[in-house]
């Protein structure tokens, strides 16, 4: 045998080796199924569950459940937009009726008196205690885990579903030595996905087209956008325009802390409100690119625009979209293909579901075993695998997911984590993660940047009325004060 | 009315019998019959009526946020609803969807019922397609036309753009939106307006435009002064009920803007406020406030629908 | 000519009325990709959506609240409306006022009505019942119930009534032997506008129920989640929240232009 074939040999066994130990290794820590000890109540679960389809993802593993700890669990589906205000009353009035309730992570705050901390629950029903706990929530993501906790830093849910928003756009079109060109001609600069919402501009107004136009050198049959966005009255709005605003340094209002890092309450600088209006102002002034109907617009528009070839640019999309949009590649017309970069500034809102257990549910412990294992290493698997978005950092930087084959519908995966990672710093200052308040200014948010987008207030008046609501909602709902 | 044979026959009773009739006959006696037949009704308004009524009373004085025991305000909830701009907005746009629906539904419903009022080979299918629509549920609805007016891939532009028009966002230009949630309403509703004046036009007396017919009139005047006076109480009928049921819209929006683009009517701003929000003391505020309007928009009409029944007898 | 025009305006009408509940049936049989094609008439059906509906959604089940709510509550609207509506016609009970008190109760915003009655429910454990539902559209249909019927019996001439008290009936074998077999075709069309009314309530089924009585309007807006809209599987569930009612209206539809006559036209 050849000297070099037995140092191959060695290196692919040690790799080998390496790989399955490390496998091995992660399968002993990772919590499974059968870590799940004996559970005396047998009370019936009801677990709500979202609505759209994700369902089919999570109910195998709800039944595996059933299975193993012989506890009957009943799934009510529902849709998002209506989700706080029926978990809310449930919870507020004390009903016991969902012995899970599924907690977007800016409601944290709001429902803790209401939920378990994962501390408790763990103290109590898990054999090894609080460390077993605090063993399995190393594997998610760090700024996911503060995002499910309160602003004190206790955490109440096993996060599963993630959204992490990123710039999509025509790889094909940013790539074609023509547009190239043309673009560095005309602004002095690279076309490449925007680093700053200013050169975002300068794309949207460039791709921006009449009918008779050329793209990439043929004669467009319809009229081109530069990009289209999620304008309606629906939540995705205010998670736009926040990134627009955490991006150039702003706040909703920023939390105060004393020096032992005790929240005081909350502030809204005098920056903090040339901010506001800039991102507002800049918020509308790339609505002229974008295409017609972005105004009452949430996702499905976004991709169905993309899909038809109508755009250029989505800047501020979901990346559980990311898979459809590359899918439909062929539809859009030759050669078309999705790219993804991190949104300009790389500071969106990158929120996420948890399941946290009530505290007037009736099984306590069997829903702690059941969130926990929605949180595990498996069903997150099968999260991805299934084009959703995990929120465990095991799951998502699996070597596995980072083949070249798999980019069409993992192509996501690098983006987000370059987002995690540099966003993670400012999470813990956010007013989503701090307010008590946030369910009901959340609504309000919307509201406020559904108007500003359609024009029926100035971004002038936005920010004063931003300045006055959000002060009354968080005096009457919230527990901390706004500080003048 | 007619109690004198009753009467009669109770003197004619033997005495001891009278006065110890049991509960039931005294139920059911003449004199008090007719609240006896009223009991189970006003049962249901007392615990169903009453009991919010009386909540929302109390609860429009008070901070009223669920987390804590309520507290007192005083007009506070009241003060500040009427001064809030999102409120009278919305307001505003309530009041144009109830004239605007209300009138198409009036003149186009006469319109196709006039047209529709003839003897013809199949008119009872024609008929029973053109009730259909009235028995689609309004949620059903909302979700069926925003799949067809979705801007790209819904029939509705295809269609547009086949006879050249560019694709309109039917459900998010501000100025748009509200116009199509009325389109809907009244595609849905126009049924009813058409088959109540249908049916009044059946039932309108030949021999009057026989007569006219016979002294020459022309059609638009046997209109104007036979046709239209006599159909006034069903225009009342369709005008009460649907400007109440018009003022109660918000199913619709579930399914399309949820309040979006423009089209935030008095309901969904309750809806908002009070379910949303959980903003008791302000949400019950508002109830009340919608509600004395209603009744008060309703006083007028149901009094108009008295006399034009006073007028039709 | 005139013929034609004719017909023609009857085409105009009837396609504005019937095209969306027909194209609506045909985009159920249309898989994911056809859907977003609306024109592509030639394509292969599928009954994947109704697959979906019926074996991983529980709409059968849905439907089945559904109707056990409808029918019941009508039957409760029918025992509080009929004798009111009597009372009301015949002796104008309350002078008007309570029959105006009684439709005020549509006026009151639900969403607001709801608040009150999620509270007492809890404490009646009332909550995600039938019988809960049943008493929500009792009082939600109440009012429309009794408003018709008091037209209707308007209509019944009260000289009968006089012939037969002169025959020595009492009030109660009245209104059972003489009213009652008048009243009855008005009262099946207020029946069918009640289950109709009740069929198609969503606010209500939606904050009052959760798994064990949700109804059909509460699973069909669970098609619109925050990352997908399942138009398919809505296609479906659009089209038998409908139907019954579509049914209903087809078969009844004699009754239901006769009641909105609102008694003018008479027998």
């Amino acid at each position: 045998m050849k000297k070099s074939a037995v140092v191959a040999l060695a290196v692919v066994m040690g790799a080998l080796l390496v790989l399955t130990t490390g496998q091995v290794f992660s399968a002993q820590k990772a919590f499974n199924l059968d870590d799940i000890p004996e559970i005396e109540n047998k009370t019936p679960l009801t677990l709500p569950l979202e609505a759209g389809g994700e369902e089919d993802t999570l109910i195998p593993f709800v039944k595996q459940f059933e299975e193993k700890t012989g506890i009957p669990v009943n799934t009510e589906v529902m849709l998002f937009a209506v989700m706080y205000g029926k978990e809310n009353i449930e919870l507020v009035g004390g009903t016991g009726a969902y012995d899970i309730v599924i907690v977007e992570a800016s409601w944290t705050n709001e429902w803790a008196p209401y939920l378990f901390s994962l501390e408790e629950l763990a103290e109590k029903y898990e054999p090894e205690g609080v460390e077993a706990v605090r063993r399995d929530l190393v594997y998610l993501d760090a700024g996911l885990r503060r995002m499910a906790s309160t602003r004190e830093g206790v955490i109440y849910g096993w996060p599963y579903e993630c959204y992490t928003l990123m710039n999509m756009h025509r790889a094909d079109v940013f790539e074609h030595p023509r547009e190239r060109a043309n673009f560095r001609r005309r602004y002095g600069y690279e076309l490449a996905p925007a680093k700053i919402w200013d050169q975002l501009r300068d794309q949207a107004e460039f791709f921006t087209r009449k009918k008779g136009d050329k793209l990439k050198g043929e004669v467009l049959t319809h009229d081109l956008y530069g990009l289209a966005l999620m304008a309606g009255r629906f939540p995705h709005v205010q998670d736009q325009i926040g990134a627009i605003l955490w991006g150039m340094g702003g706040h909703w209002a920023k939390i105060v802390r004393d020096e032992n890092g005790k929240p005081l309450g909350f502030r809204i600088s005098e920056q903090d409100k040339t901010l506001l209006k800039a991102t507002f102002e800049t918020y509308v002034d790339l609505l002229q690119f974008a295409s017609p109907g972005s105004l009452n617009a949430f996702w499905d528009f976004v991709m169905a625009q993309f899909s038809a070839g109508n755009i250029i640019i989505a800047p501020a999309l979901y990346d559980s979209c990311y898979p459809w949009m590359s899918a439909w590649g062929p539809d859009v017309g030759p050669g078309a293909r999705i790219g993804g970069a991190p949104t300009p500034m790389t500071q969106p809102y990158c929120g996420n579901f948890h399941f946290a257990v009530a505290r007037d549910g009736k099984n306590p412990e069997g829903a702690y075993w059941l969130a926990k294992w929605m949180g595990s290493y498996e069903v997150h698997k099968a999260w991805i695998e299934a084009g959703f978005i995990p929120s465990r950092r095991d799951v998502v930087e699996e070597p596995m997911y980072r083949k070249p084959e798999l980019h069409e519908k993992l192509g996501w995966i690098p983006t987000m984590l370059e987002t995690w990672d540099y966003q993670y710093p400012f999470v813990n200052n956010y007013l989503h993660f701090n307010s008590a308040a946030f369910g009901k200014i959340y609504d309000f948010m919307t509201e406020l940047c559904h108007d500003v987008a359609r024009g029926a207030l100035t971004p002038q008046e936005g920010v004063d009325e931003w300045v006055k609501t959000f002060t009354e909602l968080q005096t009457k709902f919230g527990q901390l004060p706004v500080l003048k | 009315m007619l109690n004198q044979g009753d009467e009669a026959r109770i003197e004619r009773l033997p005495g001891e019998f009278r006065e110890r009739r049991p509960a039931w006959q005294v139920l059911t006696s003449e004199k008090y019959i007719k609240w006896f037949l009223v009991i189970p009704l006003l049962v249901v308004l007392g615990v169903f009526a009453f009991y919010p009524l009386f909540y929302c009373l109390y609860m429009s004085f008070h901070e009223a946020i669920l987390i804590r025991p309520p507290e007192f305000l005083g007009l506070d909830n009241y003060r500040k609803i009427l001064h809030n701009r999102l409120f009278w907005n919305s307001v505003g746009r309530s009041a144009s969807t109830v004239v605007v629906c209300v009138g198409i539904e009036i003149t186009l419903g006469l319109g196709i019922a006039l047209f529709l009022n003839r003897e013809f080979r199949g008119q009872n299918i024609v008929r029973g397609l053109c009730l259909l629509p009235l028995m689609v549920s309004p949620l059903a609805m909302s979700l069926m036309w925003k799949y067809f007016l979705e801007p790209q891939f819904g029939i509705v532009n295809v269609m547009l753009s086949w006879i050249g028009f560019s694709q309109v966002a039917f459900l998010s230009e501000s100025g748009v939106a509200l116009y199509t949630i009325m389109f809907m309403e009244i595609w849905k509703w126009l049924p009813f307006s058409i088959f109540v004046f249908l049916a009044a036009l059946r039932g309108l007396p030949k021999d009057a435009f026989e007569a006219a017919r016979v002294d020459g009139a022309s059609p638009w005047f046997t209109f104007k002064k036979l046709t239209l006076p006599m159909l006034k109480p069903f225009m009342m009928i369709v005008i009460l009920l649907r400007v109440m049921w018009l003022i109660r819209l918000s199913d619709p929006l579930f399914g399309t803007t949820q309040g979006g683009a423009g089209t935030e009517v008095l309901d969904w701003y309750i809806y908002r406020i009070a379910f949303i929000r959980f903003d008791i003391g302000e949400g019950t505020t508002l109830a009340l406030i919608a509600l004395l309007m209603t009744i008060i928009i309703g006083a007028v009409l149901f009094r108009q629908l008295i006399k034009a029944l006073g007028a039709a007898r | 000519m005139r013929r034609v025009i004719f017909w023609i305006g009857v085409a105009i009408i009837l396609f504005v009325f019937i095209f969306p509940i027909a194209w609506i049936f045909v985009t159920s049989f249309k898989g994911r990709t056809d859907i977003m094609v609306p024109t592509r008439l030639l394509f292969v059906p599928t009954l994947e959506n109704y697959v979906y509906e019926f074996w991983k959604m529980p709409l059968l089940k849905e439907m089945k609240n559904s109707a056990i709510v409808s029918v019941i509550s009508t039957i409760f609207v029918m025992a509080v409306s009929l004798p009111a509506g009597y009372s009301f016609a015949r002796f104008n009970t309350g002078e008007g006022h309570l029959l105006f008190f009684t439709l005020t109760t549509r006026m009151f915003p639900p969403v607001v009505a709801a608040i009150p009655f999620f509270f007492l429910f809890r404490d009646l454990g009332l909550l995600d019942t039938h019988l809960g539902l049943i008493l929500l559209y009792l009082y939600f249909n109440m009012s429309f119930a009794t408003f018709l019927l008091y037209g209707f019996f308007r209509e019944i001439p009260e000289e009968l009534e006089h012939a037969a008290m002169v025959d020595g009936y009492g009030r109660l074998s009245i209104f059972r032997k003489i009213i009652f077999p008048l009243i009855v075709p008005g009262a099946a069309i207020t029946a069918v506008f009640c289950l109709i009314f009740a069929w198609n309530e969503f606010f209500f089924g939606y904050i009052f129920t959760r798994t064990v009585a949700r109804t059909v309007s509460f699973g069909l807006i669970s098609h619109w989640g925050s990352v997908v809209v399942q138009w398919g599987p809505m296609a479906v569930g659009v089209i038998f929240a409908i139907l019954p009612t579509l049914i209903a209206g087809w078969f009844m539809q004699r009754f239901i232009v006769r009641g909105l006559s609102f008694g003018a036209i008479k027998g």
